[in-house]
């Protein structure tokens, strides 16, 4: 078991003891368990973010007039070739599914 | 950090047309559900979709698949959600639909987010995990 010496603020020990102690009483080793709890949920925050990145295309008579990663740039190129926005077919890349689903949303009948 | 709304999740956001320079609301920010069974990015009231002239935009047609199995055609433009609480700026597609009466984001919408619902505090906790798209180099 690897060992760190850890300086935290006062105000946060004591809440951290005062729980721990609810949670798990007296028991040995029980805010070594919480704290390292608490790493794995910061290690997984962190963790690399595996996600594909997203293009913004402008589309004009089935020709691709410009391209950027978001659409502050995108809105930046159109202007630049004094293209009006609402002249172009924007899409995403990839293509977001035709078909999206939605939740149920439930209110008193009242309501 | 955010409060529920009622019984669901919420964060406080403002919208954005980013290619004909529209902000909704003008000034601070709306509370808009987070939907995790939405798959989308950003579902807007019609009336709110026309105040940021998302209209006026080429619309790209999709369907929504309701849970009661139920289909229906939605309407959409590229937008964007500013989250100032996180500093961070989202671009997707922003849809709407007859009958929507909130603001709701999707599952697109929190891409690049890691989200914490604490249901027994009733609390949201968001924080970024990737480079807001808008501020990805783009040239």
């Amino acid at each position: 078991m690897g060992v760190i010496t850890l300086k935290i603020d006062d105000e946060l020990e004591k809440r951290l003891r005062v729980r721990v102690g609810q949670i798990y009483g007296a028991k040995r080793g029980s805010i070594s368990a919480s704290v390292e709890e608490a790493i794995r949920t910061w290690l997984l925050k962190v963790s690399t973010v595996k996600q594909e990145p997203r293009l913004f295309v402008a589309i004009k008579q089935n020709k691709r007039v410009a391209e950027a990663p978001n659409l502050a740039a995108l809105s930046k190129k159109l202007a630049q070739l004094n293209v009006d926005p609402r002249d172009v077919i924007i899409e995403t890349r990839p293509l977001p599914p035709l078909v999206v689903r939605m939740g149920l949303r439930t209110r008193s009948a009242g309501e | 950090m955010w409060n529920f709304l009622g019984s669901s999740p919420a964060i406080e956001v403002r919208m954005r047309n980013t290619l004909l320079g529209e902000t909704y609301p003008r000034n601070g920010g709306v509370m808009a559900v987070l939907d995790t069974g939405y798959s989308g990015f950003l579902l807007l009231p019609t009336k709110i979709f026309r105040a940021l002239r998302l209209d006026e935009l080429m619309s790209r047609k999709s369907v929504a698949w309701l849970a009661d199995g139920m289909k229906i055609e939605m309407k959409g433009a590229v937008g964007s959600i500013e989250i100032p609480g996180l500093g961070r700026t989202l671009d997707g597609m922003v849809q709407t639909l007859e009958g929507a009466s909130e603001i709701l984001i999707g599952m697109d919408g929190i891409r690049g987010l890691f989200v914490q619902l604490d249901c027994c505090n009733r609390k949201l906790y968001a924080e970024s995990c990737e480079p807001s798209s808008s501020e990805q180099e783009g040239d």
